[in-house]
């Protein structure tokens, strides 16, 4: 701010010393053996420090230790001694030529327990640094004088001291009144020197680089001095540390992109200026041709490719047929074992015969958001998709009509295999968008003991009607809106059959209660039209459902906190401890937005699915080919079989 | 924002000049440091300044923030404005807009963290 670039003589020189003209430019070598080789060889032939080897190398040091800091999984091991013998050399090489010690006690304990100030301040090469020490582990650099790796910690540009900035507290504490200006000009005597700003006085070293930001601070402009070559030189160790560090592991290393001279062409040859507001675009509406009674499947996949969350994860390339495993291991024996998945045998056998076919559900749904947003207008014909979904789901093949619902389930059920599915804590992006879970609650009737079960969940089914010998109010009995449903799927219920209890060791007449413990992403409310009792019959009855869904109330914690009838007996002590844990998790937000509707029209035997999607803020209806603007009216007039609802705030992962 | 109290301590025996070695430290420092490192170098202290710098930017304030940093550089003018006095000007009133809730978040988050390496 004060000293904008240019504008701080030291830096100036520093950057004179920093860009002198040598032999070998090593800031623009790409690989990593070069760049030792380089390095050493400088630091032989010349037999001196100068101001270039030591910010490069402490840039090179700090980037590494904090590309190695993001590495916590097993792959890390590798990557971070790469890292650190990244880093290593040229600390090594520029402190050491002028230290007759040899290197017993590395810069870890260097940077650990720190050098005496003094010591410090009587020459910059008394540090010792051992290759070896650094290569074993990259250390986390501390204040060279109160060893605290805290915040603020300067690195020093002339040598291989840290120090903190940071005020010191005790004498401090009088110094933020409102008399700011004058404390930040006599507090160079007044008060006592920060360790880093006391280094730069005794050494007469002004810059040092903050190790958290990589800004650098002027001791004698008082402030940070902003320049676009040292941003650069920064930058470039950046990509560096990280490119040596993720090289083991399956992330993508950090690069900026740039167009080939063929992307460039097709880029600048095909690109037509976006004119048309985003709230106007049809981009991504298609309609889909009916293959034979496949409105059923037509319906559910206009829900998946109006689903954002969906849509985003598959424009964004996160599966793809050149890096599906599937795909990459077509033909070859499956490679799951090692990871501890079950090898899906019959897939792979099936698809040996099958040819050009994608093997992969996944990759299909990829295949079909990518024709949607093509630009194309004409309706699709999803044959391909038809033809896995009859390979993975043999009970829908052929050309009857079939329960939408029973698609959407063997359809999520085939993406999460396809994807490395295992069964627990999988992170495919169907368990992220869909699942939640539901915990179930026995009470028994005689002691009053709980036992607590806690299953995951796809979708929520609710029933239309009341069962033989269930007692309610009429709203319970007959419920004729989507809350009241709800409400009544959380509802206690006494079971009819008497259950074994683990208390009273006996069959006990019991009470039931079910309620959501974690709310997924997407919830899809799936009202049980179709009764299959001793006859077969479809309930038509209105459902009124809103554009704008509160789950808070059906969260086991918010009835666990309500404390009325529910639970039947105050919990123990022991069951209380889950509580208080989960608690938290739902103190967000329990919003949901409808964004698509899928409603059947006719009888149990015969009839036809349309689906209403939100698109941008505009709702459309998908019926096979055809595709029609409604206002939300008309959605919320209709009946409503599946209802699909997303969180209206996400939350962040910090990981 | 995160307040590191430890940096004040050992800086009377380092203003007095003496080395600050591991056996002048007391007990309570030597598990002070050893959690602080632990806690930096497990990527837990990275989690919670990014799960803190998200909760911020939700609920506002550092935009409030922002605007008030802009407003006080503008008053003070560009060329007198550093960044030490910005903070010194900016901090306390900041600090105390913080949602308590963010706050007892982050505190119960790190008290855990601290249970379980100690």
């Amino acid at each position: 701010m004060a000293a904008a670039a240019g504008g701080c003589e030291h830096l100036a020189v520093f950057k004179q010393a920093l860009f002198q003209p040598r032999p070998q430019p090593t800031l623009r070598n790409h690989s990593q053996h070069s760049q030792q080789h380089d390095q050493q060889a400088d630091g032989g032939s010349t037999g001196e420090t100068t101001g270039r080897d030591l910010f490069t190398a402490m840039q090179r040091y700090l980037q590494a230790w904090r590309a190695s800091l993001q590495l916590t999984s097993k792959h890390a091991a590798s990557a971070t001694s790469s890292a650190a013998s990244l880093a290593t050399p040229p600390v090594a090489a520029a402190a050491t030529t002028t230290s007759g010690t040899s290197g017993t006690s590395g810069r870890q304990r260097s940077l650990r327990s720190g050098p005496p100030a003094t010591a410090s301040a009587a020459s910059p090469t008394e540090v010792q640094l051992s290759p070896a020490a650094v290569a074993s582990k990259i250390p986390t650099p501390a204040c060279s004088v109160c060893r605290a790796p805290g915040r603020k910690l300067h690195a020093c540009l002339s040598c291989t001291f840290f120090g903190c900035r940071a005020k010191l507290n005790h004498n401090a504490s009088n110094g933020t009144t409102a008399t700011m200006m004058d404390t930040s000009m006599t507090s160079t005597t007044a008060l006592p020197l920060s360790h880093a700003e006391a280094h730069a006085r005794q050494c007469g070293h002004p810059l040092a680089c903050d190790v958290v930001h990589d800004q650098i601070y002027c001791f004698e402009c008082q402030d940070y001095v902003y320049d676009h070559e040292m941003d650069d030189i920064i930058e470039h160790q950046r990509v560096e540390a990280e490119r040596a560090a993720y090289a083991e592991t399956n992330r993508l290393p950090y690069l900026p992109w740039v167009p080939k001279a063929e992307e460039a062409r097709l880029i600048s040859a095909h690109s037509v200026a976006n004119v048309t507001d985003p709230e106007d675009s049809t981009l991504g509406l298609r309609g889909l041709n009916n293959l034979g009674n496949t409105c059923f499947m037509n319906c559910i996949l206009q829900s998946f490719i109006h689903n954002p969350l969906l849509r985003n994860y598959f424009l964004a390339d996160q599966h793809t047929e050149e890096t599906c495993h599937i795909q990459l291991g077509k033909g070859l024996p499956p490679v799951d074992t090692a990871k501890g998945v079950q090898p899906h045998n019959h897939h792979h056998h099936h698809h040996h015969q099958s040819g050009s076919d994608s093997l992969c559900m996944a990759c299909e749904m990829d295949q079909l958001l990518h024709r949607f947003f093509s630009g194309e207008t004409q309706p699709h014909t999803p044959y391909q998709f038809l033809h896995s979904v009859w390979k993975h789901a043999k009970h829908l093949a052929g050309y009857e009509q079939q329960d939408a619902h029973e698609f959407f389930i063997a359809t999520l059920d085939a993406m999460h295999t396809h994807c490395r599915g295992t069964l627990l804590n999988c992170h495919c992006i169907i368990h992220r968008v869909f699942t939640g879970a539901l915990q179930s609650d026995l009470t028994c009737l005689r002691c009053g003991s709980v036992s607590s079960t806690v299953d995951p969940f796809w979708d929520i089914s609710l029933d239309l009607r009341h069962h033989k010998g269930a007692t309610g109010t009429p709203e319970e009995l007959q419920p004729n809106s989507l809350e009241q449903c709800l409400h009544r799927f959380i509802r206690p219920e006494r079971l009819t059959e008497q259950i074994s209890c683990g208390n009273c060791k006996t069959h006990q007449d019991c009470i039931k209660q079910l309620t959501i413990k974690s709310l997924p992403v997407v919830v899809c409310c799936h009202l049980k039209r179709f009764e299959h009792a001793t006859r077969s019959f479809k309930i038509d009855s209105y459902i009124e459902f809103p554009a704008h869904l509160d789950m808070s109330p059906y969260l086991s914690a918010s009835l666990q906190r309500q404390n009325g009838n529910i639970p039947v007996v105050p919990p123990s002590p022991r069951e209380e401890a889950p509580i208080l844990n989960a608690s938290p998790d739902f103190g967000g937000n329990a919003m949901y937005s409808l964004f698509a509707v899928v409603n059947h029209r006719g009888s149990i035997d015969h009839g036809h699915y349309t689906c209403y999607v939100r698109h941008n803020s505009r709702w459309f209806l998908c019926d096979d080919a055809w595709i029609t603007q409604v206002d939300i009216e008309e959605v919320r007039e209709s009946q409503g079989y599946l209802l699909f609802y997303i969180k209206d705030e996400m939350e962040y992962s910090a990981n | 924002m995160l307040r590191s109290s430890t940096n004040a301590q050992p800086a009377a025996a380092a203003a007095a000049g003496s080395a600050v070695g591991a056996g002048g430290q007391s007990k309570e420092d030597q598990l002070r440091s050893r959690i602080q490192q632990a806690f930096i170098e497990s990527g837990e202290a990275k989690r919670i300044e990014e799960l803190l710098r998200a909760r911020l930017i939700d609920c506002g304030w550092r935009d409030n923030v922002k605007a008030q940093c802009k407003a006080w550089i503008q008053h003070v003018g560009v060329e007198a404005a550093t960044v030490d006095r910005l903070v010194e000007e900016i901090f306390p009133e900041a600090r105390g807009a913080v949602p308590d809730v963010i706050q007892i978040e982050l505190l119960t988050q790190i008290r855990d963290f601290v249970s379980k390496n100690t």
